[in-house]
């Protein structure tokens, strides 16, 4: 069996609408997770430079790497941090309507 | 409720046509997000994992009909069709838009609310007793003192940038259901002789990671002299509480680390040197808004309920309390269903409790801090017509002050500052105990659950509380046993490891079923726990 190795997106939240969003490999924002580019780390930090720059332009606030876990055999992406795959996944309240999740999922 | 007049209204106006400007600067980039971030926390939005949140301001907790209906408005407008009624009496949004913000400003203006100081190192809402004006074992009404409070501290300009955020809670009975005594300042009213109005001022009770309870700083102080005593400790604490950690920036680490005799020498300085001439209008002012305050027309007492049946019965056991107008009944309305989120209401049931408030509870509401509503005056022959309405809205849980009743703050399914989730934990236990509390006896048990150290569910003063941490990655729950909030608060104890989310509620049942079966007649869990000590009850968890 193949080892898993690392990736990371990079999630922030939209300044007009404060919903969660994903930088594309078009340099644009999406809040579909499928649309996020998926970095190595060779590539993460200049591409998270690129996603700051959209900070400054007041697009979204707060762009940061959210690093995850890639199964070799299924592609299957994990986010590593709790926080982060309830951020993509929307509140995980159990068998509410309210628990719409997020625009992302 | 008290009856607001121009001045509120143009200054509720006034906030919502400023932070319109503000919101355009942002989106036209003339202000940074660092700039514009303490504005909108001023103006109760914050950043969440998903969204903006919007904290909105429900004075000492008090709602009419008509404000309640645009509560559900907004809801339904702006949001998800939902809202969540937090401890501090006030109501949160999880989803609004900025862009739409201003607009929400404005909806809420237009029934005099707003989101002024529900954030920022400030004063806030100012919180009271539920049941206060109407509960048959209040000594003096604490509503026309929080009103003088919310006055002024609204916007004053001396107090905009504390060391950090500052809480209050006032309290008229001896019963203490505003848990004053873990405020920053706790005040209780009380009847001096000759009608007059006296005040005990508790300082330094707080929460967080360094729990405090309040010690009484200075008794009996006649409630005219109240407002320039406050503004003397307040004046202490913005000058020397500490800004260089916020950890450390509470009036509670003032108090530890000054010790009490010092600070209240500093304090009575102060007191001296101000102007007293300057507060001369506090008496008039207590009695206009005394005078001020919409009083219901109370009917004398009516023929008996005839309609009944067991379940409303249950209810009316549970959740029908004492109301000081014979003929009258306080109803709680539960927002606890076993399995639901603690706190929360649809659009759905805030319109239709407001309709019922209209309709058998002079329009008047109130919001909890254990996150539940009430219906202040209703006849007790309407109560089964209440209990019927009720129930069509999933609103006639009866399981008030049943460890069902259960306080969750968001926890990390909405909270920024979260290290673990409280409301899924706070599902999977209420339904589990839920079956427990219906064949034993358990009132009075309570159960709390915080997602992080800031302890915003109270955990730390509950029977049983519960924090969520991350340990290594994981959520992991620790437990607090023997806390309470009430006149005698104390805080809990640690009893053992923490435990995963997944065994929270076995644990929970275990330790309810250990103090059913050692407790003394009459006996509540923290008296038991004080009682046998710890070690049984971490036996009986921990195995
Ligand atoms: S206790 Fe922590 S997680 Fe819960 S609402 Fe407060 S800050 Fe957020």
């Amino acid at each position: 069996m193949n080892e898993a190795s690392t990736q990371a997106i990079i999630i922030a939240n939209d300044l007009r609408t404060g919903r969660v969003v994903y930088f594309t490999k078009e340099s644009g924002w999406s809040e579909a997770i499928d649309e996020a580019q998926r970095l190595t780390d060779e590539s993460a930090n200049e591409r998270l430079a690129a996603a700051t720059i959209d900070e400054r332009n007041n697009l979204v606030i707060d762009p940061t790497l959210a690093q995850a876990t890639v199964s070799a055999d299924t592609d299957r992406f994990t986010l590593e941090n709790i926080r982060e795959q309830i951020r993509v996944s929307g509140p995980t309240i159990l068998g509410s309507d309210h628990a719409s999740t997020s625009q992302a999922a | 409720m008290y009856r607001y007049d121009e001045l509120d209204q143009s200054l509720v106006e006034q906030r919502s046509a400023e932070f319109r400007s503000q919101v355009e600067r942002r989106l036209a980039g003339k202000i940074s997000e660092a700039e514009f971030k303490p504005l909108r926390l001023m103006n109760g939005l914050y950043l969440q994992l998903h969204a903006y949140m919007l904290r909105v301001a429900i004075p000492y907790g008090v709602l009419s009909s008509k404000q309640m209906t645009k509560l559900a408005d907004i809801a339904d407008k702006y949001d998800r069709g939902y809202g969540h009624f937090t401890t501090r009496q006030n109501i949160q949004y999880n989803w609004p838009k900025l862009i739409e913000t201003p607009d929400i400003l404005d909806d809420l203006a237009s029934v005099q609310m707003h989101a002024i100081q529900t954030s920022g190192n400030c004063i806030r809402n100012v919180t009271t007793d539920p049941f206060a004006g109407v509960a048959a074992d209040e000594e003096v009404d604490p509503r026309p003192l929080c009103e003088l409070l919310r006055q002024w501290s609204t916007l004053h300009p001396e107090f905009a940038y504390l060391p950090r955020k500052f809480k209050f809670a006032v309290t008229g009975s001896a019963v203490d259901r505003a848990a004053i005594k873990v405020h920053d300042i706790g005040l209780r009213v009380k009847s001096g002789p000759n009608d007059t109005v006296l005040t005990d001022i508790w300082v330094g009770g707080g929460q967080g990671r360094t729990p405090k309870i309040a010690q009484l700083f200075k008794a009996n102080l006649p409630v005219e002299d109240l407002l320039p005593y406050l503004e003397a400790i307040m004046r202490v604490y913005n000058r020397y509480g500490r800004r260089d950690n916020k950890y450390k920036a509470r009036i509670k680490i003032l108090l530890a680390e000054t010790g009490l005799e010092a600070l209240q020498q500093q304090v009575e300085a102060e007191y001296q040197s101000i102007d007293q001439t300057a507060f001369s209008y506090i008496e008039s002012e207590y009695a206009r808004i005394a005078g001020n305050l919409i009083k219901p027309e109370y009917h004398t007492a009516t023929e008996a309920p005839t309609r009944t049946n067991a379940e409303f019965e249950a209810w009316r056991r549970q959740n029908v309390k004492p109301h000081k107008q014979s003929g009258y009944a306080i109803a709680v309305v539960s927002l606890k269903p076993a399995g639901g989120i603690p706190g929360d209401a649809t659009s759905i049931q805030m319109r239709a409790i407001a309709d019922i408030a209209e309709r058998y509870s002079s329009s008047e509401l109130r919001v909890t801090h254990r996150q539940n509503l009430i219906l202040p005056h209703v006849l007790e022959s309407d109560l089964f017509s209440v209990w019927e309405l009720l129930v069509k809205v999933d609103l006639a849980e009866a399981n008030i002050d049943l460890p069902s009743d259960i306080i969750a703050c968001p926890g990390l399914d909405y909270c920024a500052l979260a290290t673990a989730r409280s409301i899924p934990i706070a599902q999977s236990v209420s339904k589990k105990i839920r079956a427990t509390e219906l064949t034993t006896d358990l009132k009075g048990v309570s159960v709390n659950i915080s997602g992080c150290i800031n302890a915003c569910a109270h955990h730390h003063v509950a029977n049983i509380g519960v924090l969520g941490l991350n340990k290594s990655g994981v959520e992991n729950y620790q437990l607090t046993l023997g806390g309470r909030n009430d006149q005698n608060a104390s805080i809990g104890q640690r009893i053992g490891p923490g435990v995963a989310a997944d065994d929270v509620p076995e644990a929970i049942e275990r330790i309810v079923n250990f103090y059913v079966d050692v407790r003394e007649i009459h006996e509540s869990l923290p008296d038991t726990f004080d009682r046998v000590g710890k070690e049984p009850f971490r036996e009986a968890v921990y195995g």
